[in-house]
Order: structure tokens, then C-alpha cells, then sequence
């Protein structure tokens, strides 16, 4: 015989009420009262009275001895001196109904919180040296550029860290270093000639004032693609590619909104009118940066038939020949995604800061004649009021 | 299927042709870049980089000198040399993994020790020198600095063997983990004499866990046991108090210690206790008359 466990299956309940059942229904059910049960009702509630009334005695009695030690402070000058507490306990035992109840929550207000907690930090750490220390926003708040960029950073965020022999691509043979404990090592020295490589480029395309987009779709990537995006001044996307935002964007995207700008990022309110929402062509991104090129197949080839040139993390499992520019590196650890992308959005921060310098100077990085072309048409078509030509045949 | 789309490596190519033919009217603003930073060649395989296992070693000479050596040990050859096998990635060999696995395993519970594994700054031993012992700045005193010490000790001593480059380096690990043994004992007797409390140590926690388990499931086979005793004393009746001391008084006054039977003995022994009780009631019922 097994002893039997909580985690065995129930035996099924039987019918409620049925004469064969130890429990009837008829025994949930409220009696009405009688005079035993109200006897002995009475008595637990005097029972519970006195109790509390014990309770509250008590409270009392610590809360006056707590009172009268804060009271007591050490005289230098009269060691000998004896705390005078006695009157304070005596007022406070007799009148135990007078005290406050505690107050549940110690602090007023947020501040005084956190005042509170960077002091207990602070004292924490007194007398302790740390060093070495790892935190893993450093890489979000203060990302290398690619000047600053090592082979022992690169090593330390595990970017040579490629996936199981067996899952290889053969494509990126020249990518990897070796075998080592079954998997694939990506070497160092190709990952930081890449990845130096493609922050070039973003930062060129920043700087001729192109619209970058980061797509990083995998879970926890999130904060990593929308700092890499603030950075670079450019675009993100978290969620998920909508396949056909490229092929069939004017769909998709159309009802976005636009706006114009002058080359100091200014917007230019002139156009608003002409440019409302659905009423435009929809912007196409010059560059797309994607962090893991595997769940976002449709979005490359999108972007292959658009002709978007496109930078991707390549692990030793993706296809290098789905993008232009590959990084080859580890895109599975949140860390080496964090630092490839810190490393692109310092770079294209540097390519908006060279653009908006040059846009003091006066002159745009970019052509602008086409624009004005655009913009002029888009007036004359405007002052011309064109009906269109349904509405036209319906007035007819 | 099996064909190679090159269209992300053209993209220059193809909006340059798209310009020519006047599909595009505006050049697109990348088309110098991806120009000027070309991408780089990808699908040309190279043949896969060496790994030969590389000893450094220092031998005397007879006039007195020392000389540092390299040993290079090839790997073996395949008996078969296909055109594949020059392209896959070779296996990476270093010295200290044959030095590692033989500490760790004649120390496994080194293992057990909780360790930081995690990189900082990927340059933590960037100022460990080796010569000067097993403490070094910022690494923790570890295996790993027994296998550091113990090739260090194997590239520069003259003539010396690897058991020997291991007797060095694990004794002074020995001496250092017997230091630092001592330091936290006194340490925790100090702590312990200014009044603090460290609580229940882990197997403790584990040894009251496991009784409660015990006595939980004693509880159990007691209720099951009674459970037991009851239906069978419900079915075939169970003989009373009185009868049971008057069989054992029987057997004590006969000498004999009560034995366990075996076998068909259980229905012989059976039979003479019940012989005995029957002839002792009748006896007690004629006296009563």
C-alpha cells in the first residue's frame, strides 16, 4: 500500500445530499439559533473584549518604555544620572485607550524614502572597497563608440559565443575561429573588423540625414533597440515586423503621419495641411539595422526587393547572405546585443552630430532640389483644387 | 530551394542599374556609402585556421645557460582527407585544459565552492603575474590559479616536469585554503562572541525537514496499521486482553521462551496456545462451579 499524496487525482464527490454521503448538504446549512449557541456566542465575544483590552494594556506599557530609554540621554557631566521616566509610565498605563494607533507606514513621502535608502547604501558601503564590479546598464547608459571598442570588451560581452556544431550554417565558416565544448567560436578579430565596418555605415547615413531603422524583435531587447534608436536618432522596432510594411506600405502605413523640416530638424508647419495623415507617400527607411536576423526573414527580404541596404547580427545558425553588411557575433545574449547596438547608435550619433554641424554652417549634407521640386508641385496641385474625377462625373 | 539570393549584396548594383534605366528618379541617399564602404566578401571559404596544442618550455644546457623552447604537437592526421574536413573549423587546444582536468579531478569538491563566472571587463587578469604566487590582485584564489601557477612554473623553471610543476603549485594552494580556513573560523568566533547569529546551518535546516517527513509518514502507517487491525478484528473477531496475558503467564511458567515459528510451525504453535487457553478456561469454569 503507498501512502498517498497531495498530488494524486481526487476521488470524484459524490453526490451532495445523497443519505450514503458522511457530508449532507443539510449540514452547511446556518441553524437557527438556540440558547446553548447564544450562551457560548456571548462568551466568546466577552472572551475576545478582555483580550483585546490585554492587548491594548500591553501596547501601552512597551510604548512608554520605548518613550522614557528616547527620553534617557547620556550625561557626560552626571553618569550617575537616573532617567526620570517614571511619571510618563505611569500617565501612559493609566490611560491605554489614549494612545495612537502605529503608524503602518514610516516614511511621509517618496523622497524621504529614498533619502532614507541612499543613506543606508552609503553606510553599507563604508569601510568596503569594490571593484571589478559588472552592471548591466552600463552598456545602455554609456555604450563604447567604435574607437573605444576592444577584442577583451568584445570577449567579456560574449559576442564569440556561436551555437551547437550540428546547427551551423557553413556559410559563415570563415567567420569562425574553432570548436571548443561542442560549439562554435565566432573570432574576435572578424566581429570587431564588421562590426567597425557597419558603424560607418550607419554613421555616414546619419550624417547624409537618412532614416535608420533597428528592428530587434526577440524578448528582452526591447530597452536595448529603443536606446540604440534614441541614440542614432533614428527608428525601432520591438514588436513585430508587419510583413509588407515595404511591399505594401502605402497600406499598412499610410495613415501615419509626416512632417517636414528644415535642415535644423525645425518642422516647417507651412506643409502641415498638404501632408495630413494618409495623404502622402509613405518614407521608406535608407538603412535597416536588424538584431536577429532569424525571426525576421520576411523584413530582409522586403528590404532586398526595396532595395534598402541592411546591417544584421549573423550567428553561426543565420544565413550571412540575407544581408549587406553582417556582424558576425553571438545574438543570443542580451549582453553582446546590447554592445553591438550600443556601438551602432554611438556611431550614428556621431553621423547626426556632424550633420546638425553642417547645418549651422548653413549648408544640408544632402540634396534638397528634389524636395523642392515635390513641394512646389504639391502647392500648384493644391491651388488648383482638382476635383476628383468620381465627384467630377457625379456633378455632371 | 539550394540557390543563393545575392540580391542584399547587389543593392548598389541594382539601384544603379534602376537609376540608368530611370525606374528611380532620385539617387537614394546610401548609394555613395555603400560604394566608398564596400560589404565585405562573404561565402569564400577559407581553409580553417590550426589549432596546434603549443608548450612552452625552459631546458638547461650544459654551459650553464637556460634556454626557453616551444613544443608544438600536431594533431593526428585524418585517415581519410576529404576536401570538407579542410574547411571545418578545428578544435581549440590549450595547455591548461589537461592541467584543469586533473586538479579538478583530484579536488572535485573544488568545484562546489560558489564562483563568479561572470566577465566584468573581460581584462581581470590583464595583472596577475604568475611568478609571485597564487594571490593575485582582483582574482579570487581558485583552481584556476593553481593551473595559472602551475604553468607558469612549467614554462620558466628549468627542467621540470608537470608532477612536479602540480606538487608546487597545490601545496602553496593548500597552505593558502588552511590559511584562509583559520582566518574565517577566528573570524566567526569573534562575530560570534559580539553577539551575532548566523541561524541554522544548511544541513540542519535539511536534517528538521526530513523529520518532519519522517514523522509525518510514522503518523500515516500508524493510522493505516489501525485501520488494518480493525477491519481483520471485524471480520475473523481478536482474542481479549485477558486471554492474551494468560497465554504469555502460560509460556513463561513452561520455560520455554516464546520463538518465533516458520512454516507450518506457525499452525502447530497455533494450536497448542489455543489447546492450552481452552483447557485453562474449562479448569477456571469448574472451579467457578
Amino acid at each position: 500500500m503507498l501512502r498517498q499524496s497531495k498530488r494524486d487525482p481526487k476521488p470524484s464527490p459524490g453526490i451532495p445530499g445523497h443519505p450514503d454521503e458522511p457530508s449532507s448538504i443539510l449540514d452547511t446549512l446556518p441553524h437557527p439559533p438556540t440558547a446553548a449557541t447564544r450562551s457560548l456566542a456571548k462568551k466568546l465575544e466577552a472572551q475576545e473584549n478582555s483580550i483585546q483590552a490585554l492587548r491594548a494594556d500591553v501596547h501601552a506599557h512597551t510604548t512608554a518604555r520605548i518613550m522614557s530609554l528616547d527620553e534617557f540621554e547620556f550625561d557626560p557631566k552626571h553618569p550617575s544620572a537616573v532617567p526620570k521616566s517614571t511619571t510618563s509610565k505611569t500617565e501612559a498605563s493609566s490611560a491605554p485607550t489614549t494612545t495612537a494607533p502605529p503608524n503602518t507606514l514610516p516614511f511621509d513621502n517618496l523622497k524621504e524614502l529614498n533619502r532614507y535608502r541612499r543613506h543606508t547604501q552609503q553606510e553599507k558601503r563604508r569601510g568596503t572597497h569594490l571593484s571589478q564590479t559588472y552592471d548591466p546598464t552600463t552598456l545602455l547608459h554609456r555604450p563604447p563608440t567604435a574607437a573605444e571598442l576592444t577584442l577583451p570588451m568584445l570577449l567579456a560581452n560574449q559576442t564569440h559565443l556561436g551555437h551547437a556544431t550540428s546547427l551551423w550554417n557553413p556559410s559563415n565558416s570563415s567567420y569562425i575561429f574553432g570548436v571548443r565544448d561542442g560549439i562554435h567560436i565566432i573570432s574576435l578579430e572578424v566581429t570587431y573588423a564588421y562590426l567597425k565596418r557597419a558603424a560607418k555605415v550607419v554613421q555616414e547615413v546619419a550624417r547624409r540625414g537618412g532614416i535608420i531603422l533597428f528592428v530587434a524583435t526577440r524578448k528582452g531587447q526591447e530597452e536595448i533597440v529603443v536606446n540604440t534608436a534614441k541614440l542614432a536618432g533614428g527608428y525601432h522596432i520591438f514588436h513585430r515586423w508587419v510583413p509588407g510594411s515595404l511591399t505594401n506600405g502605402q497600406q499598412i502605413l499610410g495613415a501615419c503621419g509626416v512632417k517636414v523640416v528644415d535642415i535644423h530638424d525645425r518642422e516647417i508647419t507651412q506643409y502641415r495641411n498638404a501632408f495630413t495623415a494618409g495623404n502622402h507617400t509613405v518614407m521608406r527607411p535608407d538603412l535597416v539595422v536588424c538584431m536577429n536576423p532569424l525571426e525576421n526573414q520576411v523584413c530582409l527580404h522586403e528590404c532586398g526587393l526595396f532595395n534598402v541596404p541592411t546591417i544584421a547580427v549573423i550567428d553561426t545558425d543565420a544565413n550571412p547572405a540575407w544581408v549587406t553588411y553582417p556582424i558576425p557575433a553571438n545574438d543570443d545574449s542580451l549582453r553582446s546585443v546590447a554592445l553591438i547596438g550600443g556601438v551602432l547608435g554611438q556611431a550614428g550619433k556621431e553621423g547626426q552630430r556632424l550633420r546638425k554641424l553642417e547645418a549651422m554652417r548653413g549648408s544640408a549634407t544632402y540634396p534638397t532640389d528634389h524636395v523642392h521640386s515635390t513641394l512646389e508641385a504639391i502647392q500648384t496641385i493644391a491651388a488648383m483644387d482638382v476635383q476628383e474625377p468620381e465627384k467630377a462625373s457625379e456633378r455632371d | 530551394m539550394g540557390r543563393i539570393s545575392l540580391t542584399a549584396l547587389n543593392v548598389r548594383r541594382t539601384a544603379v542599374a534602376k537609376l540608368k534605366a530611370k525606374q528611380i528618379t532620385q539617387q537614394p541617399s546610401w548609394l555613395n556609402i555603400v560604394g566608398d564602404i564596400p560589404p565585405a566578401q562573404i561565402l569564400v571559404r577559407q581553409p580553417s585556421l590550426q589549432h596546434p596544442l603549443t608548450k612552452v618550455r625552459t631546458r638547461s644546457l650544459p654551459s650553464g645557460k637556460t634556454e626557453q623552447y616551444v613544443q608544438v604537437v600536431e594533431p593526428r592526421k585524418r585517415k581519410t582527407l576529404k576536401d570538407r574536413h579542410l574547411f571545418m573549423p578545428k578544435r581549440l587546444q590549450y595547455e591548461e585544459d589537461s592541467l584543469r582536468s586533473r586538479f579538478f579531478s583530484d579536488h572535485p569538491w573544488e568545484l562546489a565552492r560558489p564562483r563568479v563566472v561572470l566577465e566584468t571587463s573581460g581584462d581581470q587578469y590583464k595583472n596577475a603575474d604568475w611568478s609571485t604566487g597564487l594571490i593575485q590582485p582582483g582574482v579570487p584564489l581558485s583552481g584556476e590559479s593553481v593551473v595559472q601557477r602551475q604553468l607558469w612554473l612549467l614554462q620558466n623553471v628549468p627542467d621540470i616536469t608537470v608532477s612536479q610543476a602540480y606538487d608546487i603549485a597545490r601545496k602553496e594552494f593548500y597552505s593558502l585554503r588552511r590559511q584562509e580556513e583559520t582566518r574565517n573560523r577566528i573570524a566567526a568566533e569573534e562575530a560570534r562572541h559580539m553577539g551575532a547569529q548566523f541561524g541554522k546551518p544548511a544541513i540542519q535546516i535539511g536534517m528538521k525537514i526530513e523529520n518532519e517527513m519522517y514523522n509525518d509518514w510514522e503518523r500515516w502507517s500508524r493510522q493505516v496499521v489501525a485501520e488494518q487491525t480493525q477491519r481483520t478484528a471485524a471480520f475473523e473477531g481478536s482474542i481479549s486482553k485477558v486471554e492474551d496475558d494468560s497465554i504469555k503467564e502460560i509460556a513463561q511458567s513452561e520455560g520455554e521462551p516464546e520463538r518465533p515459528a516458520i512454516g507450518t510451525g506457525v499452525f502447530a504453535q497455533q494450536q497448542k496456545l489455543e489447546s492450552r487457553s481452552l483447557r485453562r478456561a474449562g479448569q477456571q469454569a469448574k472451579a467457578s462451579v
